[in-house]
């Protein structure tokens, strides 16, 4: 399939977490974000009318918001997550049938599950890439 | 943290997170498994009687030829 020429709608989105070297569909996902920074090292000098800047490293967090199933072997592998080695993350912002597929190692740094008086028991996932993030057209 | 896991035979234990990963790719899973058992044998109501065997006695009739018997 050819990339995605028009504006995305997010609810075909899909992610996918490692299920012992498994990438399994993650279950009542309502939400996922990405997000890539890059430093910037300070060049200015005496002198100097504008601060200047040279490029530096970059790095990558996420966050998947869920709505809390125990029936669902990705999701509780995202709850066995903090403390444990890298795992693949895959997350298709449009679907699987178009758009991109962004992939890469992550380290799961927080997982929670909240509850409330007035809607579903809901989990909050936040993961930090290692390495770099692969963006494939599908 | 830690979660309870399975394997095969429904025999779980509390697995600390650092080593879930590899325990689901030795099988483990996080769902308990139906272990379904084997159905046992229909019990028997009616006493059930044991058949007598049938011999078949066939009668072999045949002449029997003297051969002693002195020639003239």
């Amino acid at each position: 399939m050819a990339t995605n020429t028009a504006v995305y709608s997010g609810h075909s989105g899909v992610a996918k977490f490692d299920v012992g070297g498994s990438v399994t569909l993650v279950a009542s996902i309502t939400a996922f974000g990405i997000s890539n920074t890059g430093d910037a090292y300070e060049t200015t000098v005496l002198g100097s009318s504008a601060r200047t800047y040279l490029p530096g490293l970059t790095s990558a967090t996420g966050t998947l918001s869920l709505l809390w199933r125990d029936d669902d072997s990705a999701q509780l592998a995202l709850y066995s997550g903090p403390g444990s080695a890298a795992a693949t993350l895959e997350l298709y912002p449009s679907g699987q049938g178009t758009g991109i597929k962004l992939s890469g190692e992550v380290i799961v740094t927080s997982h929670s599950i909240d509850t409330g008086l007035d809607g579903a028991v809901t989990s909050e996932v936040a993961v930090q890439f290692t390495g770099a993030i692969t963006k494939a057209d599908l | 943290m830690a979660i309870q896991m399975y394997d095969k035979q429904g025999n779980s234990k509390i697995v600390e997170n650092p080593q879930v990963q590899d325990h689901l790719r030795s099988g483990w899973k996080f769902k308990k498994p139906v272990v379904t058992e084997k159905p046992q044998k229909e019990i028997q109501t009616k006493p059930h009687w044991r058949q007598r065997r049938r011999i078949k006695i066939l009668k072999a009739e045949a002449d029997v030829i003297n051969n002693n018997k002195e020639e003239k």
